[in-house]
Formats: C-alpha cells, structure tokens, sequence
C-alpha cells in the first residue's frame, strides 16, 4: 500500500511538472492567438480589437497570473474553454479522446494477433523460411514510416480498388458498419509497424527462455509441446513484450497524430496540432496534461501486470 | 461445384461479412440528394461578421445573405435589398426584399441597423468594421426602408454592403448562438468541430424553389491530398481549395469537374520602410527583377497568372491593362535602379514568410533565388505561420511574401493594399509614404461619377506602380472540383471567385 501511494503521489508531482512545462513552453513560443484569430485570409483587425480581445480573454495579464489561475483551475478538474471558439476543453477531449484511444486499442489488437503468434513460429522453428521472411518483413515494415503506408493504403484501397473511403469518421451508434470501415485503414496503418515491434520482441525473447533448465525439465517431465510453450516459456517470455508494447502504446497516444491527419481521423492528437497552430494555450496544456496523466496511468498497469505475469515482482 | 446448404450458407456468411467493407462508393450512392462537401478546413468558430478565411466563408454564405452581392459578371446585385439608390451625397437609400430568416421572422430595416450597429462597435472584431466606420447613423423609414447617412460622401457604400462576412442577422440573435440567425439557404443543424457540419435546406429562403438541395454534409479535411481523394473515391461531392498539382488530373478524370479562375486570390511582396526598402529604389528594383512566370510554374504548376500591377478584375472597368502590366522582367533597370540607390556593390535583406505552407516558402526561395542575380542577397526567416504573423506585426523583416484575396470589386478594396500609411498590419507594406497617394485614394472614395473615378484610381495604380508601394508576383488559381453529378456550379469572376459559395444556393445533384 505504501508503495501504490508513494508511487501515486510522485505520478502527481510529475503531472504538475509537465503542466509547468507545458503552460512555460507554450507561452515562450511567439504568436498571439487574437491576433491569428483576426487574421485570417487577410482579415486586418485594428490594434484596439486585439487589445480588447486580449483583454476579455485574460491573454493580458501577467503570466504568473495565468499560471496561477491554470493550476488553481486544474486542482478543480476544471480544464478552461478554449480561447478560439469558448467550447469547453474538457468536453472536447472527452469526444476526441475515446477515438484516439479506440484507433490505438484497435492497431494494438490487431499488432498482437499478428505479432506475438508469427513471433512464436519463429522463434519455435529458427532459421526456417517463417523465421526469415519475417525478419526481413518486421525489419521492413519497422523502417517505413507511417504515413507512407497510411498514403500507400489510400492509394491502393481507395483510389485504385475502391474498397475503403479514403478517411474520415462516422460515429458508430450512427453507423457501426460505417465506423468500423473508416477504422480499419487507420488502425491497420499503425499495426504494421507495432506488430513488426511485437514479433521481434516476442521471438527474440522465447528464443532466450527456449533454452533455459525449466524448459528442459518440463520437456523431460513429458509435458506436451504446446503444454511447455504456453505455459512456460510464453509465460516467461512475455514481460519485456508487455514492457515494450506498454512503452509503445504510450508513445502512440500523442503519435497518432500523422495517422490521424492522413486518414481525417478526429482524434486527440489532431486537435493538439489544431490548438498548438492556433496558440490556443488553455487547449494545449490541457491535452497534455490528460495524455501526460494516462501515459502515467498505463505505466502503473504495466507495473501491475508484471506482478500478474511474474509473482516475484510482488516481493 | 454443387450448390448445397453448406456452400449457400458459406457464401451468404462470406457476403454478409464484406458488405461492411465494401467500398466507400456504395455509401455515397445511398446518400441520396445529400450534397457532400470536403472542406479544407473546419472555420474557427461561427460567430458572425468575423473573417475565418474561405471554407469558413462556404459555410458563413450557406446560413446567411448580406443586403447586396455580385453577380457572376462581377455586377452588383440585390440579395436582400432590392433596390439602392443614393439620396444625397451623404445619404444612401435601401429597400429590403420580402425576405425572412431561417426561423421565419422577416428581416426588417430593424434588424439591418442592429447588424450594421453591432459591426461598428469597438471590439466587433468584424471583417469589415473599418469600412463600416464611415457610416454615420441608419435611419429606419418603415420596415422595408432604411437610410444610410455616412460622415463623408462615399462611393463605396454599395460594396461594403456587398462583402463577403456581412451577413443580416436577426437583431439580437447572437447572444442565443455565436452565429445569429440568418437568411440563408440553410440552416445550422448540427456541427462537431473539427468533424462534420450538416446543415439543412431552409424553409423560409427568399429566393422561390431554392435551394434545390435539402441538405448539406461537410467534412474538413485538412491534408489536400486526401481532399482529393475522398472526391475521386466518391467519399464527397465536391471539395474546395483545389490543390494546383492535382488539377490537371482532376480535369482530364472521367466523371470529375474542376472550376477555376486562374486570377484568384493571389502572392506579392510587402516592404518594411524602416530599413533598406524605405528607398522606393530598392522596391523597384526588386520589382523588376522577378520572373513571375517562373513563380506561376513552378510554385502554381501553371495554375495561375503573373501579377505584374496593381490586382484588377478584368471585367471591372478600373481594369488598365498597361498597368496591369506595369513591373516587366529587366535585370538591366532593376541593376541601374540599384546603382542610383548606392547599392551596385550589393545588398543584403531579410524575406519574411512561413514554412508551413508551401507555397509562401517556394515563393521565398524563387525570390531569393532570383534576385540574387541582380546582387539582392535574401536571408529567409521561415518560422511557422502563427510566429510568422507576429513577427510581422511587429514590423519584422525587410519584406515579406503575403497572400490576399479581393473581397470586393469597388477600385477602393485595394488601399490597404497599395497604401502603406493605411494600416500597420502584417499584410502589408509599413513605414514608408507614397506622395500624393492617400489623397488620391480618399478622392476615389467620395467619387460618384464613374468616369471620374476610373481616371483617379489609374492615377493612383500608376503611383502605387512607380513608388513600388507593394510587389505583386503571381495570381493563384482557386476554385472547386466536384462530381459531375453536381450542376449549377458558377464562380464569381477573377479575385472574387474563392467567395462563390454565395451562389450555391441553386447547385444541383442528379
């Protein structure tokens, strides 16, 4: 218990250092947001409705003072309105966070179905066909970047087959045939490269416990194949796949947005792009303070489940 | 093979399980006559009268109409107001047409003056609040009637009814919703930012038997690229902000349309007065020594037209095709020029523009590279659009590449433009005088008589031209590409057509 608080209490100190962080870097950076408000497609505001702006937004009080009233506002889980369009950045993110995290959960899955069994193969059957075209294939699809695959798809899938529309959302309780459709592009672009991480890591890892002493007693005991594998080895090779799979969703929730942008999906990662162009200030420190505050979280469930995997983590 | 149970069900199995998948095509089919659009971007908020750049304005001339608009011959014509006339030299008369809002209520002469009012008020934000500065009062003579008195005689009275934001709103409406109540085609029915709009047709539009379409269904879609494929995929109807190294695919597709107007909005340089270019010597040369054609090309992928003049529209008649043509490629006048400035053994400056956007930093790099055959050496500031803008209004750089549109046709929408005592702005040129140029200007805008005018706007083009108070570089074309199921489409000609949204209201889809 003094262990879960201790580690609770340092997730805090480190939110309220990236929001420090944040607000300072953000308010550092030059551009104005009434003026860029104003200013659009040769629109000339006058000085006097940028100060008046400026003022009623609070943009001209001391940055001490806008700290001061950030960190007050976010001690009352109040996140502010964005100072482009007054909506409020709470329930922004609310909308836009479940699709980010709804393209994230749905490459992970489809990572983990490709990866973690072409990774067993592998590693069960070294130097084979499987095991070599695999490592030239992961090493492949790790090297492309995204955005080359997500365009190559649209080309492909849309343009030229006309299987899949070329991007965009649509709600699933709108239309659920719909939604999984614009998904699945998005989605299969992020899962290339993370199952490439995931087969690398999962056949390198088994081919480490294949030859350990518990392998070879199990195996003497008469334990069938696949009785060892799963029980055994998988069981023990799995923690730095979880590690590394955890590093990498995290790093996914604030990656996505180059996928979410060729594919217009209305994602988390999008609107902090939206918000950092438009110097939207309470926005940005908002979006990252809720990305910041579930990278943190996802690292307590990885440090939950290596006590699942691994009982001696509990000691 | 045999049909028996087992394959019949396998094979219905197999097709219900790719009917989700099927392509984006049959989801379009069943869309019905719901027009889609792909917009370039999603507007920056709803709120009335304020510029949010071109796809904000689509959307802005879907729900509201302003008093006047131009018609496709770029003539000023009735939209809400059927008839103006000018009283007196301070007075401008206007009758509204029998005309409702989208919630029924007519638009009386009441509600003209709360809108005008409510532009001119300090802190409006609105487009068009200088302009609008120069009206004195409104006088409301009955409900259809109204009077506009202006504290100087102006010409330009009838245009600044005409711009592109000046929606009529209902009086009071937009404390209840950012963007009021207007008499549009349509109305707001739902929006998500930055995911969809959808607006419906309508029920108390002016114009009979209009708008045709019963809905509309708008997309953003910020990367131009996928813009053009969700058009080719059949995801949308039509899409704005027609990127220019896809036009010439888009136009030779069988099924697509493209709709240009290679005179658009278009790309000059502005000057900083307080360093080297408070020389007019200077501006010149570097006026004379650009090959525009070279930036239509290679930036514009031949989508365009030089802009060798002060920007006029070819159908107005303040069009003078001299000066039009006034700043020709020589290297030879552009180095002479540089020799009388004291400046033969070179000169070095700083280009202000953005690496956000391409075509502000491929013109940059044109220019720099361009003038480095005359002995102009350019070092390039290049941060991103939002640093770019304040460092501009800080009056940053020697010069700057900019990108405007015309909003009006009036000869007057160009002051800003040519004058650079008007406004301290980042969009154009500051700190020097043209002699004798303001004075010509405020003559052009208390001239009625057409003739007049033209020759006082030649005289002041001419001076904008010699003192090199701006340098134009290149027209870039804009326009829409559509399905060639959607007809009705008109542009508004040359400098106006990115406004064309204002004619939508008659588009049609087989």
């Amino acid at each position: 218990m003094a262990w879960f608080l201790h580690r609770f209490l340092l997730s805090l100190v480190l939110l309220w250092v990236v929001t420090t962080l944040v607000f300072l870097s953000i308010h550092m950076v030059p551009g104005d947001p009434v003026e860029l408000l104003l200013s659009q497609d040769g629109g000339t505001p006058d000085r006097a409705t940028v100060e008046m702006i400026r003022k009623d937004l609070g943009l001209d009080r001391p940055v001490y003072v806008q700290y001061a009233d950030k960190i007050a506002g976010i001690a009352r889980f109040d996140l502010g309105r964005s100072i482009v369009d007054d909506s409020s950045i709470a329930q922004g993110i609310g909308r836009r966070l479940p699709r980010t995290l709804e393209l994230i959960a749905a490459a992970a899955v489809l990572s983990l179905l490709i990866g973690i069994p072409a990774g067993i193969y592998a590693a069960l059957h070294p130097g084979g066909l499987f095991d070599r075209a695999g490592s030239y294939a992961s090493g492949f699809a790790q090297g492309v970047p995204v955005f080359v695959v997500g365009t190559l798809m649209i080309l492909i899938f849309s343009q030229l087959l006309g299987w899949m529309p070329a991007g965009g959302y649509v709600a699933f309780e709108r239309d659920p045939a719909a939604h999984l459709r614009f998904l699945l592009m998005p989605a299969s672009a992020i899962a290339i490269g993370l199952s490439a991480v995931v087969f690398r890591i999962t056949r390198a890892s088994m081919k480490d416990v294949l030859p350990l002493d518990f392998v070879r007693t199990a195996r003497a005991k008469g334990l069938p194949e696949w009785h060892v594998v799963r029980r055994h080895v998988l069981r023990n090779a799995l923690m730095p796949v979880i590690t590394i799979f955890a590093l990498q969703l995290g790093g996914l929730l604030g990656g996505t947005v180059l996928v979410e942008y060729v594919f217009n999906w209305p994602g988390l990662s999008g609107m902090l792009v939206g918000a950092v162009n438009a110097r939207d200030y309470p926005m940005v420190t908002g979006v990252i303070l809720v990305v910041s505050a579930l990278f943190i979280l996802l690292n307590l469930i990885v440090d939950i489940l290596y006590g699942i995997v691994d009982p001696r983590v509990r000691k | 093979m045999m049909l028996n149970r087992r394959t019949l069900l396998q094979s219905l199995m197999a097709a219900a399980a790719m009917a989700p998948m099927s392509s984006g095509r049959l989801l379009a089919q069943g869309a019905g006559k719901r027009l889609r659009i792909g917009l370039s971007t999603y507007p920056a908020h709803f709120r009335a009268w304020v510029n949010v750049g071109y796809a904000g304005h689509l959307v802005s001339a879907l729900l509201n109409r302003g008093l006047l608009a131009y018609d496709t011959n770029g003539v000023l014509v009735g939209e809400l107001a059927k008839s103006w006339e000018r009283e007196s030299d301070l007075v401008w008369r206007f009758t509204l047409d029998d005309a409702k809002f989208n919630n029924g209520q007519p638009v009386t002469s009441a509600d003209v003056k709360w809108t005008l009012e409510k532009i001119a008020a300090e802190g409006s934000g609105a487009h068009m609040r200088e302009q609008a500065l120069q009206i004195d009062s409104i006088e409301i003579v009955d409900d259809r009637v109204f009077k506009v008195a202006t504290k100087e005689p102006s010409a330009t009275i009838p245009a600044l009814m005409a711009y592109p934001f000046l929606g009529i709103v209902a009086a009071g409406s937009t404390s209840e919703q950012d963007q009021g109540i207007g008499a549009g085609p349509y109305v707001l029915t739902s929006a998500e930012k930055g995911v969809e709009i959808l607006l419906t047709a309508s029920e108390h539009y002016f114009r009979n038997g209009l708008p045709t379409l019963k809905e509309i269904h708008i997309t953003p879609y910020a990367d131009e690229n996928l813009r053009v494929a969700a058009l080719r995929a059949g995801d949308v109807d039509l899409i704005d902000y027609v990127p220019w190294n896809a036009m010439n695919d888009i136009a030779a597709t069988p099924g697509l349309k493209l709709d240009t107007q290679a005179a658009g909005a278009f790309m000059y340089l502005s000057f900083n007065g307080s360093g080297a270019f408070g020389d007019p010597k200077l501006r010149q040369a570097v006026s004379f020594a650009l090959r525009r054609e070279e930036f239509v090309q290679a930036v514009f992928f031949g989508h365009g037209a030089p802009l060798a003049g002060v920007p006029r529209p070819s159908v107005s008649p303040f069009f003078n095709k001299e000066l039009a043509n006034f700043w020709t490629y020589d290297p030879d006048k552009a180095k002479a020029l540089l020799k009388e400035a004291g400046r033969e053994s070179g000169l070095k400056v700083s280009l202000l523009s953005t690496s956000q956007y391409t075509m502000h930093r491929d013109i940059a790099v044109l220019v720099q590279s361009q003038l480095a055959e005359i002995g102009i050496t350019v070092d390039l500031i290049l941060p991103d659009w939002a640093t770019r803008v304040t460092m501009g209004m800080r009056g940053q750089g020697d010069f700057a590449v900019q990108g405007v549109g015309m909003d009006s046709l009036d000869p007057d929408a160009t002051s800003s433009l040519v004058d650079p005592t008007r406004a301290a702005h980042y969009n154009y040129s500051r700190g020097f005088e043209v002699p004798g140029l303001s004075a010509l200007l405020a003559r052009g805008r208390s001239e009625f008589d057409e003739a007049k005018r033209v020759a006082i706007y030649a005289a002041a083009d001419r001076l904008a031209c010699e003192h090199a108070s701006f340098c134009g570089v290149s027209y870039r074309a804009t326009g829409f590409a559509r399905s060639d199921k959607v007809g009705g489409l008109e542009l508004l000609p040359d400098q106006l057509s990115p406004f064309s949204a204002n004619l939508f209201d008659r588009l049609t889809l087989s």
